[in-house]
């Protein structure tokens, strides 16, 4: 057979076929969303069969761990709502679920067998929220079921809802998100229930203790001792969950640490704030260089840290309800060189959280949530030199969910004369969505400028900036020179969310690029983000799901040693 | 034009070809359609990046024949139960529209490996040189033209085959 016979042998045979009605496009589409279903609910198997061999390895079969059993086994009796004690001193942890806006509260609780027997809690405890009328509509969603041994012990998270079987006294606890929304009202009249499964009375989480060292784990916006709705107080979870804090140690200054000026690849020492303390880290070897532990006056440990624009200046909050501020500078090791030394910032209430400060350390800008129930936050810039103070309000509702500092000194070619400006995450609740989107997004306010609008700032880049699939924008970080903002954006286009961090220019507002790889994010990931950039932004260190530097809008992989949570402890839980 | 209607005119226009170029590999109506669908959903979920390819249809055939060399090593042992069921004088497996074409050419095709099959398709049906078939299969060029010479003798010696037992059955 000749060539051009085989070939007309096989258009004869084939070229029909060519020709024949080509299916709906829907077809396709179908397919693509089974697919896509298919593969979240493999991812989720995964994390569950992972996490159970975690549970086994961690605990061994010594350990009191609440057993798992199969959803269509039954191990013991299932619990009853009179042997199951819900404990109020529910831990308020803030996801990093960004694909979310407004952000998702997510609260642990606690759930504990007090009977003699143990008994099978099947499925998620069913929570609802008694509130007033206009709070009705608020979506509850249940996450990642927790168990821990009643002895210390690591937590472990197992991600399949399934049956958990509670020997005596042993705790389980949900992890319950819920998404408030903005102008949520009246939250001091909040209450929590949570349902046992098996359709027992409601056990009521009524309030949680108006003092105490829990007392912070539950602010309200308005009121000290109730669940906060929108951007409360966040606590590390490891807070309640302590484990061995890292131990400074001689040995662990010692060998070829690089000197604090060794060139401007990076900050060389990054502080994060771990059960209280703050410890410091050198980032190229991710040895602890320094430990600092919160004075006797704020037993309650550190809230928030932020970082000065030399990278060896850190400003460290304290205290839960009226924060104190304090600053502390490391040397050319890492170690503390000057200890901690109290602020004179005014005591105001829950501004702890959500601070920065100036580059050259002369100012301090500080959100305040006002009180009165609606999202109505302030900022206030406090000279550190007097003590003065000027605030900024907005005419409307709204929450300040980030801040960063602008430094042009650090360009030293350019002779500066003029005010850093401060770049402030804006998300506007006025009634009118349409004049609430077109404020919201990330603004740069120009504190030497006359007025106290905080609508008089600049706004750099609209909340409803996309970037392909990209939306969203959190975790703002603006280059020292104020040329440049990274951002974190998420995708939803893949089906389970997606973040990456996005640069965009200061100047125009129009992205540069996409510098990190996309990471799923599902609310429960780890935490993605920009950590620190040059002057001119033209290199970066980031962490998305991986850990690397930013070169341009080139990203390479490489181990930053920073502690990513899995759980986003609020915009301040670190500082470069 | 946007890119939902972009990836629709694509579609369109690339989907039977697709489906006809691994029926040829495959020589199963079902399963082809089957790789086929099942590449333009990912082509689907990638649409914004492959838009911006030169050829599309490329990274989509790719993806197609992968998905089709997968099916097909495992509906090898039952093409191999068919063929010797075919040999063995029962009727070959019809296509509509297709009967004369797939009871000689397609038939005889069948029976070669999947590999030989897979590269005779490509060049004699979708008129793909050695060369370009060893840039998107990612084999060297020799091995696929090996199999290319290997695939035509093979194929030579079954359609003999075939035309023997046809003599033989008058």
């Amino acid at each position: 057979m000749r060539d051009d016979q085989l070939r007309e042998g096989m258009a004869a045979w084939l070229g029909p076929v060519q020709q024949a009605q080509v299916p709906d496009v829907g077809v396709i589409r179908r397919r693509l969303r089974r697919r896509r279903a298919r593969q979240a609910a493999a991812g989720t198997v995964a994390c569950a069969l992972a996490a159970a061999v975690l549970v086994t390895l961690a605990h061994g079969r010594a350990a009191h761990t609440p057993s798992m059993a199969g959803p269509n086994r039954t191990i013991s009796v299932p619990c009853r709502a009179s042997q199951l004690r819900v404990d109020p001193r529910a831990v308020l942890v803030r996801t990093n679920a960004t694909s979310m806006e407004p952000l998702p509260d997510t609260y642990l609780l606690r759930i504990r067998n007090t009977g003699r027997a143990a008994c099978t809690l099947t499925g998620w405890p069913k929570l609802s929220i008694a509130v007033p009328q206009a709070m009705r509509a608020i979506p509850v969603s249940y996450g990642t079921l927790i168990t821990r041994p009643v002895r210390n012990g690591e937590i472990s998270r197992i991600v399949e809802p399934t049956a958990v079987v509670l020997p005596p006294r042993a705790e389980a606890a949900a992890m319950v998100t819920v998404t408030y929304p903005l102008a949520l009202r009246d939250c001091a009249s909040a209450v929590w229930s949570v349902t046992p499964p098996q359709g027992d009375p409601a056990v009521l989480v009524r309030r949680v203790q108006a003092s105490g060292p829990h007392r912070q784990l539950m602010i309200c916006r308005t009121s000290a001792v109730t669940v906060s709705p929108v951007y409360p107080a966040a606590v590390p979870i490891t807070q309640n969950y302590p484990r061995s804090p890292p131990r400074e140690s001689p040995a662990n200054l010692s060998g070829s640490l690089p000197a604090g000026n060794a060139g401007p690849e990076a900050a060389p020492y990054f502080m994060v704030l771990r059960r209280g303390n703050a410890v410091v880290y050198d980032w190229r070897t991710g040895r602890v260089t320094a430990v600092i532990r919160p004075p006797r006056t704020a037993p309650q440990g550190f809230t928030g840290v932020a970082a000065a624009g030399d990278d060896r200046t850190f400003v460290l909050a304290a205290g839960a309800g009226h924060s104190s501020f304090y600053e502390v500078a490391l040397g050319q090791l890492g170690t503390v060189s000057r200890s901690l030394a109290q602020l004179p910032v005014p005591a105001v209430a829950n501004a702890g959280t959500s601070f920065a400060v100036s580059p050259d350390d002369s100012e301090l800008a500080l959100a305040l949530p006002q009180p009165g129930g609606v999202a109505t936050d302030e900022i206030m810039v406090v000279s550190l030199s007097d003590g003065a103070t000027r605030i900024w309000r907005s005419p409307d509702p709204g929450s300040v969910y980030a801040m960063s500092w602008e430094d042009p000194l650090a360009l030293r070619q350019e002779v500066w004369s003029g005010h850093p400006r401060l770049l402030v995450g804006w998300a506007d609740a006025a009634r009118a969505h349409r004049v609430a989107r077109q404020r919201s997004g990330l603004r740069l306010l120009d504190p030497a400028a006359p007025g106290t609008s905080l609508l008089g700032s600049r706004l750099v880049i609209p909340a409803t900036v996309r970037v392909g699939t990209l939306t969203t924008l959190n975790y703002p970080l603006v280059t020292p020179a104020g040329t440049v903002v990274f951002a974190t954006m998420t995708s939803h286009a893949g089906g389970n969310p997606q973040a990456a961090v996005v640069a965009f220019s200061a100047t125009t507002g129009r992205p540069l690029g996409v510098v990190t790889p996309l990471v799923d994010e599902s609310g429960f990931g780890t935490w993605c983000g920009a950590l620190w950039a040059n002057a001119s932004g033209s290199r970066a260190l980031a962490a998305c799901g991986v850990q690397g530097m930013v070169s341009g809008t080139h990203f390479s992989t490489k181990n930053l040693h920073f502690p990513a949570p899995n759980f986003g402890v609020g915009s301040n839980f670190f500082a470069w | 034009m946007t890119r939902t209607s972009e990836f629709e005119s694509f579609y369109q226009a690339s989907y039977g070809r697709i489906v006809a170029l691994l029926l040829g590999v495959l020589g199963d109506r079902q399963e082809a359609e089957d790789a086929a669908q099942e590449a333009f959903a990912r082509a689907l979920a990638r649409w914004p990046r492959l838009s911006s390819y030169d050829v599309p249809e490329a990274w989509v055939r790719r993806v197609a024949l992968r998905l089709a060399v997968d099916s097909g090593r495992r509906l090898r042992r039952s093409i191999r139960l068919s063929a010797r069921l075919t040999r063995g004088g029962q009727a070959p497996p019809r296509e509509p529209g297709d009967r004369v074409a797939f009871s000689d050419l397609g038939s005889a095709l069948m029976r070669l490996p999947l590999r030989e099959r897979e590269v005779l398709v490509l060049h004699y049906f979708a008129d793909m040189t050695a060369e370009r078939i060893a840039a998107e299969r990612g084999l060297p060029p020799g091995t696929v033209k090996a199999r290319l010479v290997a695939g035509r003798k093979r194929l030579e010696r079954e359609l003999a085959a075939d035309r023997q037992e046809a003599r033989d059955a008058r």
